[in-house]
């Protein structure tokens, strides 16, 4: 059932033209990138406040607030091009483990860092309670690099 | 000896050709390059996003700088290893990549902002380092700085399409 | 929001801004094949380049008129190749095989490969961006 909708949107015919074209799948995966870079950005500059590096003299939450839109702005450039990029090659993804192992984990990792992830850089304890703060940020630096790793995968041929 | 036979002999060496021919190596490094990025590039857009005001405007763009940047450099240091052996792995291939060249020269003027920036402009941090959005001087390196970032991205995804756009 | 509506369309505006730089050149990678141009080649193998990031099977084709080309076909990372079992001994030069893959838009004789197969009938997947070349089985278009 799933192969079947991965088959109709890889060789539909609007979406199909847009793929014909040999410049569309080499641009959306550049403006890919750009996006990795933005949540990296973003998802660094808070971890590494509650590690105790970076930007360590400022509030944590200040930092965290910010950080967030950019967050969002980043994973809307990384998700838009991303369901493109699957358009692409929705039937050979449908059988790469690989993908499937990247779309749980970054499942796992908006659920944590929208809950368990907010509540701690953004509240008051993140430097009377160090151990959480570091517990919290490694946490969330393993989970996007699973991600991201996994999105190597997937790209390689 | 020219440049290109040197980068043709040194893709005859044993390493470039085990490197280029490996299993695992050459993927792991590329993995490790590309995944870098988002150390070198997006420590380096935050400081950007300051210097343009568009984030973390309460505070201070010396302290944006300085506990930044160290961690961009590091991202930097990474990148350049990779490169390098990404490079060594097929020399004459790389020398030859028009986007490869465009990337190198993008990395450079990237550099030479960020020089140029911290021996002028920076150096009257004090006038306006508190100033939620900096004066436009400040603001069009910021803006040069992303621009740059965003073209060797580009340029170095699209060096694997050399032979599309100038086979 | 409207923060990033204005960035989403400055990343759109780059979008198109990198799609209006004209292809100066008409030859196409086999990067860009053809999906409506299947290739069934059987030729003697003049080169194997197990290299990453892309293998490339060279291959002389004897045309119906007697002219020979020389095809270029391509294939995944040697990871790939390796565990399918080609290793770069398993292909000497001279051997007679077949391959099966996608032709490049461009027309040259290059094209992403699916599967080698031997004279007798052992079949290898080349893995790469060959709909098939992992070894599933693609579903046609319509």
């Amino acid at each position: 059932m799933l192969l079947e909708f991965c088959r109709w949107l890889q060789y539909s015919a609007p979406l199909h033209a847009m793929r014909d074209s040999p410049i569309f799948f080499p641009i959306v995966a550049t403006i890919h990138l750009m996006g990795l870079a933005i949540i990296g950005g973003a998802v660094l500059v808070v971890d590494l406040r509650l590690l105790g590096f970076g930007l360590r003299h400022q509030p944590a939450a200040v930092i965290a607030q910010d950080a967030e839109r950019w967050l969002l702005r980043g994973l809307a450039v990384m998700i838009a091009t991303g369901i493109l990029l699957f358009m692409c090659f929705a039937t050979k993804y449908y059988y790469l483990t690989f993908f499937w192992v990247k779309m749980a984990a970054l499942f796992v990792v908006i659920v944590f860092t929208w809950s368990v992830h907010r509540r701690v850089a953004m509240g008051q304890d993140v430097d009377t309670r160090p151990l959480r703060s570091r517990l919290v940020a490694m946490t969330s630096l393993l989970l996007w690099t699973i991600v991201a790793i996994g999105g190597r995968y997937i790209g390689f041929p | 000896m020219s440049l290109f036979r040197f980068f043709e002999w040194l893709g005859t060496t044993s390493w470039s050709i085990e490197l280029h021919e490996s299993r695992y190596v050459f993927l792991l490094v590329l993995m490790i390059h590309v995944l870098t990025l988002s150390v070198f590039v997006g420590t380096a857009l935050m400081i950007d996003l300051r210097l343009l005001g568009k984030t973390m405007i309460r505070v201070p763009v010396s302290q944006v700088v300085a506990r930044l940047f160290p961690w961009s450099e590091a991202g930097f240091l990474v990148m350049v290893i990779t490169g390098a052996l990404l490079f060594y792995a097929a020399p004459v291939m790389r020398y030859t990549n028009v986007f490869f060249r465009f990337k190198m020269a993008a990395l450079l003027l990237a550099v030479v902002n960020v020089a140029l920036f911290r021996l002028s402009v920076y150096r009257r941090v004090g006038d306006w380092d508190v100033d939620p959005v900096p004066p436009r001087r400040v603001r069009m390196v910021g803006v040069v700085s992303l621009v740059l970032l965003a073209l060797i991205i580009t340029a170095g995804r699209m060096m694997a399409y050399q032979d599309y756009w100038f086979g | 929001m409207r923060m990033t509506v204005k960035i989403l369309g400055v990343i759109a505006a780059l979008g198109l801004l990198l799609a209006a730089v004209p292809a100066r050149a008409h030859h196409s990678f086999a990067a860009a094949f053809d999906e409506n141009h299947p290739i069934n080649l059987q030729g003697t193998v003049t080169k194997v380049e197990l290299v990453n990031p892309h293998a490339w099977i060279w291959i002389d084709v004897k045309g119906q008129d007697g002219t020979v080309t020389n095809w270029g076909i391509e294939g995944g990372p040697p990871t790939n190749l390796l565990r399918n079992g080609i290793t770069k001994t398993s292909l000497p030069i001279g051997t007679e095989i077949k391959l099966f893959g996608y032709q490049a838009k461009s027309g040259e004789p290059k094209g992403v490969g699916v599967f080698v197969e031997y004279l007798d009938g052992r079949k290898v997947f080349m893995g790469g961006s060959a709909p098939g070349a992992d070894g599933n089985p693609t579903p046609k278009k319509e």
